[in-house]
């Protein structure tokens, strides 16, 4: 039996708070929409215009292309070096080992403004301005927290009785992490990389201070297209970008569950 | 398990990584920001706390600080209220409805604040929908001004932390043993005395985790503001980022974002400290 007090108030209250966070997003896929040249809601008619405009929009394209390889570069790069640091933090006991997982997670707790600055800092002295490497370096820098923790939330759920199988069956340590126990890891591994894509992929803070005229991601181009221009086009590229996100976030939730890993990472 | 003492080889790649690209630049922006800096000859070493100074007492400054501390304190305090009933009513529900409800609240974080700002800006606009509607109630005669101003940024900055407090509460909430509010019920106590005597006390950790989340994160937001209010209204992050993308002035940028870093683990210190406290109390 659950217990039910003021259920009606309260499930009215938690509607409207689901649909305060919700409408932007509803508003912006609905604008997509419309047959007119205004940012307005509701939308007139109906029809595909504007996303025939971004087809023919050789800037959002390429940012997209853009992004999209940055995206697949940090999530590889952030779940290697993640991945290892991960199992290495949860298997072995060694000088510095808490002051290495806490550096490990420190970027989820520093503000990205002050990683981005640093870093831009030194980079530039560095000779490394704003360029694919320094956007690479930047997202990885950011997403890496996530990639340790989920894999480390997967090491914990081993039942340790698996591997003893394994090494009482005849395996030798080598074989047992590269047959059995990275199997284990499997899904936090690829929650892991697939938070990294996507939190590379729709990063603005960061990438702000590393792109340049030549090499801008796709919610720079949105964010400065924001500031001179207002016609639907760029709720049709942001449309994309949100069918994308959630079509992607559904597949996690499906398979090792968004929310569960969400909810892990942000309260270890 | 074998006991090493030096790291493994495993952690240094990423060891290597965060000391390269996160203590040292860190270190030097520190440094950076004891530089002295003149729009004629740029960056000249230095040591003096001159930067500092000018953010602590000019009265501009000190107007953008005291902007940016009010508008995190009501952007924390709005999330907590909206974002509460949500929290609760999504621990009574089950299976996948409770899937449902926590992807709706949770997915929205995933999606870059700036195609989020641009629904606001539609929503809030003098022809926008709430404006519309206004007008066609006849409560209003003419648009009433909603964006371009400091509730905007507060409507766009409330969506987008809303989901770091929902997480926070719900974790506390569903510690919380179904069975004592049961006890509750059965002796007699109304929705008010439950709330009142067991659900918000057991909550409170979360409420503060949630709470010291959503202002650290609003303090050092930028993009929001700038989108909502036009370039209006700068928070101190806004600062940062025109010192390091516009004026070039790093070293006082790289002094404001000290400033913001410190706060900001003075807040995360304080939210180890008040958790530590109550679940202390509550033991």
């Amino acid at each position: 039996m659950r217990v039910r007090w003021g259920s009606f108030w309260l499930a009215m209250a938690a509607f409207a708070a689901m649909g305060f966070l919700i409408a932007p997003l509803v508003m912006v896929v609905a604008i997509s929409f419309t047959s007119s040249q205004l940012l307005r809601f509701p939308p007139e008619g109906f029809s595909l215009r504007w996303y025939y405009a971004l087809i023919d929009n050789p800037q959002f394209i390429e940012a997209a292309w853009t992004s999209f390889q940055l995206a697949v570069a940090c999530s590889i790069v952030a779940t290697l070096i993640g991945t290892t640091a991960a199992i290495a933090i949860y298997r072995y006991r060694f000088f510095g080992r808490n002051a290495i997982y806490l550096l490990l997670l420190s970027p989820l707790m520093l503000p990205q403004l002050i990683l981005a600055i640093a870093l831009l800092i030194y980079l530039s002295r560095a000779g490394l301005p704003g360029s694919f490497l320094s956007l690479l370096i930047g997202h990885v820098l950011v997403t890496l927290p996530f990639v340790v923790r989920l894999v480390l939330v997967g090491l914990e759920r081993i039942d340790p009785n698996i591997e003893r199988a394994a090494a009482v069956a005849g395996a030798t340590r080598f074989e047992v992490f590269f047959r059995v126990t990275i199997w284990l890891i499997f899904p936090g591994m690829f929650a892991g990389a697939a938070f990294a894509f996507i939190m590379s992929f729709d990063n603005i803070v960061v990438s702000l201070f590393f792109t340049t005229s030549r090499m801008v991601t796709l919610p720079v181009e949105i964010y400065e297209y924001l500031e001179y221009a207002d016609d639907p086009l760029i709720t049709a590229v942001s449309s994309v970008v949100i069918l994308l996100i959630v079509a992607m976030l559904l597949v996690i939730e499906k398979t090792v569950g968004f929310t569960k890993s969400f909810t892990a990472v942000e309260h270890g | 398990m074998l006991k090493y003492r030096l790291p493994p080889l495993l952690v240094w790649p990423a060891t290597a990584f965060l000391g390269a690209f996160l203590v040292y630049p860190l270190l030097l922006t520190v440094a950076i920001s004891f530089d002295e800096f003149s729009a004629l000859e740029g960056m000249k070493p230095a040591f003096q706390v001159g930067h500092y100074k000018t953010l602590l007492t000019d009265p501009y400054y000190h107007g953008v600080l005291l902007d940016t501390l009010r508008i995190s304190l009501i952007v924390t305090l709005a999330s907590l209220i909206i974002g509460y009933p949500l929290a609760l009513w999504m621990t009574r529900l089950e299976g996948v409805w409770k899937a449902i409800a926590m992807f709706c609240a949770l997915a929205p974080l995933m999606i870059s604040v700036v195609i989020r700002s641009l629904g606001w800006l539609v929503i809030l606009s003098d022809t926008g929908v709430i404006n519309q509607l206004l007008l066609a109630t006849g409560i209003v005669s003419s648009p009433v001004r909603l964006l371009y101003n400091e509730f905007a940024v507060i409507v766009g900055l409330t969506e987008a932390l809303l989901p770091f407090m929902i997480i926070s509460l719900l974790v506390s909430l569903q510690a919380i043993p179904n069975s004592i509010l049961q006890a509750a019920s059965v002796a007699g106590a109304g929705h008010w005395i439950v709330f009142r005597r067991i659900l918000l006390p057991l909550s409170l950790p979360g409420i503060a985790a949630g709470s010291l989340l959503v202002f650290a994160i609003a303090t050092s937001s930028f993009v929001t503001p700038r989108i909502l209010s036009g370039g209006h209204i700068n928070m101190v992050a806004n600062v940062v980022v025109d010192n390091f993308l516009v004026t070039l002035n790093w070293p006082f940028g790289a002094a404001v974002g000290i400033l913001l870093l410190i706060v900001v683990l003075l807040v995360f210190l304080l939210q180890h400290w008040l958790t530590e406290r109550i679940l202390g109390r509550y033991r």
